[in-house]
């Protein structure tokens, strides 16, 4: 699914924040940008919402050079979560290279996360992606509100399929790093063996996940 | 399914400067910097080469070498770098980003009119506006790329699903127009097994009736025809004997027995007598022939398939026939040929055969002529019925074979003739052809398949 351009020495990612509506998606990429350091950090682009609800989508981009000259860039996009913007979210999954899933904890919100999640596997089977081979994270969001799955039964439940899990509070940035990181790493690993990123390119796992992850130092501080 | 739902149109195509601006965005900006005092206000790519300039400098095709130097510097920061040359010219430069990727450099430089802080200032407004241009064109871009991309989806999803619905409505469609008609066949195929039923039920009933009548005649029929012949001798004894009696002379009452013999009209009676019992004898004759010929055609005793010659069933039919045949003052004409046996039931061959004829004896009121031919064609019995009547008019000629379709007046003809004839035909494997042309007549062709004595047990 990467774009990559020879002439132009260049690779394009694309990571998509999937889950239901109101998890958090479009949080989580806020935080990002407020997080991380804004060297190979684009602006968070917001396309129109309609009462703060994402309708088309929202983007992240990064933007680096791997020792080599390889110009690298990373989308990272926020699906609409409802239900009625299916379309939205069909052509925004198209060609991901990695996928992040918000849920969320709350106990009532349960059968919306399988609702969504559901929907994610019917989605990359009509857009012709591999749920088994393509990077996969799941976070549980919203941890620091009452009446929430125990952490115990979300491990429970995922631990078998072998997907990574997170919990985190995006709205106070907990566990956003945590999950966006892991999701870097899996898709390092995805197309590490396709592109030999580390021979020909001489860019370690740890070397792309620290660009895409680099902490606000100024921020870290305070 | 699959292959029409994926989208090759991705979102996010990348960009460069010259696929985000035209003229029309850039130019008025740099028009009103360079009215405010400076010199030169550029839009250059990622290499420092123009792509829009306004100014005092119109030669001018890419960045001053200075700045050129600098823009590896400026591509690190995401502030503006500030310049002066030699000369005494001041510049600016900022990087233009998309998508945190530096696309473009935005240039400004001024030798005088302006001083370091309004050009400064100036720059950053400019700056500032440059990007919401640019921002404001992306968005635009992205929200029409979404827009498009979901329109084309959901209209090919809309084209696949009216293919689908399409095609099932064939389908059933289809279906249906078969449905009805299997229905219409099924319930033709009915309406002929019911009346073959009935007939064949009508037939039975009427051949045991002619069975038993048959059976109860017989006997009878038998005494009388036995006993005659016994009367015969006896009558020819008494009239030895009687005269014996009139040739003697010498009897007492001689003249008495001569009025007696007169008036007894005894003479008459021995010229009439023998003539008289011949008559009877005949008459026994002949009604021991129709009883025959009544358990011949009724079969009452055979109802399986047996071999049979058609030439012989066809004159059992026409015997049976024989009263109609003569009230109908027709003439039968027989050219039968050889035919090998057939191996069916004689009952129904006698009746398809009976009911073609009575069609035949009133296809027309007088001069009625029937030719009956018979023949072996390859594995084939073919036999014909050809009349002289008045014809079948090409209209109906395919359904006179319908059940209950008659061209007799109502209560004259039951329309179910023809129809049993043939479907007894069909039942051996056989078909009945028609040629008729009408004011000369018609001509059944009855064609049995000749399977032999094997075959026929198997069918």
């Amino acid at each position: 699914m990467i774009e990559y351009d020879e002439i132009e020495n260049k690779m394009v990612l694309k990571l998509v924040y999937y889950g239901p509506a109101m998890s958090g998606k479009t949080t989580n990429l806020l935080r990002l940008h407020d997080i991380l350091n804004i060297e190979g950090r684009g602006d968070l682009m917001t396309l129109d919402t309609k009462d703060d609800r994402t309708i088309f989508f929202d983007l992240l981009p990064f933007f680096f050079t791997a020792p080599s000259g390889l110009k690298i860039k990373v989308k990272v996009y926020t699906v609409p979560g409802q239900v009625r913007h299916d379309a939205t979210r069909k052509a925004v999954l198209t060609r991901a290279d990695g996928i992040a899933f918000i849920a969320d904890s709350q106990i009532s919100e349960s059968a919306n996360n399988v609702e969504s999640f559901e929907n994610l596997e019917k989605n990359l089977a009509l857009v012709g992606i591999n749920i088994e081979k393509i990077p996969l994270v799941i976070q549980f969001n919203k941890r620091d509100l009452k009446d929430i799955v125990s952490e115990d039964e979300i491990h429970r439940t995922w631990e078998p399929t072998g997907i990574p899990v997170f919990m985190a509070s995006a709205l106070y940035g907990q566990g956003v790093i945590e999950t966006f990181k892991r999701l870097v790493e899996l898709t390092y690993d995805y197309i590490d063996t396709r592109y030999s990123l580390k021979e020909k390119h001489m860019l370690s796992k740890e070397m792309f996940a620290g660009n895409l992850t680099k902490v606000n130092t100024e921020l870290a501080g305070q | 399914m699959e292959q029409t739902d994926r989208i090759d149109f991705s979102l996010g195509a990348e960009m460069g400067l010259k696929d985000i601006l035209s003229a029309p965005d850039v130019i008025p900006l740099l028009k009103v910097i360079a009215g405010a005092g400076a010199d030169l206000a550029a839009v250059t790519d990622n290499k420092g080469k123009f792509l829009w300039s306004e100014g005092n400098i119109p030669d001018a095709k890419e960045l001053p070498l200075q700045a050129m130097k600098a823009i590896a510097e400026v591509d690190s920061k995401k502030t503006i770098l500030e310049g002066a040359s030699q000369e005494g010219i001041i510049w600016r430069l900022a990087a233009i980003r998309y998508e945190a990727e530096t696309i473009g450099f935005f240039f400004v430089s001024s030798s005088g009119t302006l001083n370091g802080q309004m050009l400064s200032s100036l720059m950053e407004t400019a700056f500032t506006g440059l990007n919401i241009i640019i921002r404001n064109i992306v968005k635009r871009v992205f929200t029409t790329e979404l827009h498009t991309t979901v329109v084309k989806r959901s209209y090919e999803e809309l084209l696949e699903i009216n293919k689908n619905l399409t095609a099932s409505e064939k389908k059933y469609k289809e279906l249906s127009e078969t449905l009805e008609q299997k229905v219409l066949k099924r319930t033709e195929e009915l309406k002929r097994a019911y009346t073959r039923l009935l007939q064949q039920e009508k037939m039975a009933s009427i051949g045991q009736l002619a069975a038993g009548v048959a059976h109860e005649i017989n006997n009878p029929i038998g005494f009388i025809y036995s006993n005659l012949n016994t009367l015969e001798k006896y009558v020819k004894n008494f009239t030895e004997m009687l005269e014996f009696y009139k040739r003697q002379e010498a009897i007492d009452n001689r003249q008495e027995a001569d009025e007696l013999y007169k008036k007894l009209k005894i003479d008459f009676i021995m010229s009439d007598i023998n003539d008289l019992i011949k008559q009877s004898v005949d008459g026994a004759e002949r009604i021991k022939n129709i009883v025959a010929n009544l358990k011949g055609f009724s079969h009452i005793d055979e109802s399986a398939d047996r071999e049979m010659s058609i030439n012989a069933e066809l004159d059992n039919t026409i015997s049976v026939l024989s009263n109609e045949i003569k009230n109908r003052s027709a003439k039968i004409i027989r050219h039968y040929g050889q035919a090998a046996d057939f191996f069916g039931n004689p009952g129904l061959i006698c009746q398809a055969f009976l009911n073609i004829l009575l069609n035949a004896l009133y296809s027309k009121d007088d001069n009625i002529i029937v030719t009956i031919k018979t023949e072996q064609q390859g594995n084939n019995a073919v036999i014909s019925i050809a009349d002289n009547g008045k014809g079948i008019p090409q209209e109906i000629q395919s359904r006179i074979f319908e059940p209950f379709f008659t061209t007799k007046d109502v209560g004259k003809g039951t329309g179910m003739g023809l129809t049993v004839a043939y479907d007894i035909i069909s039942q051996y494997g056989g078909n009945i052809e028609v040629k008729s042309e009408v004011g000369k007549g018609s001509n059944f062709i009855i064609t049995l398949p000749l399977k032999g004595k094997l075959n026929g047990k198997i069918r």
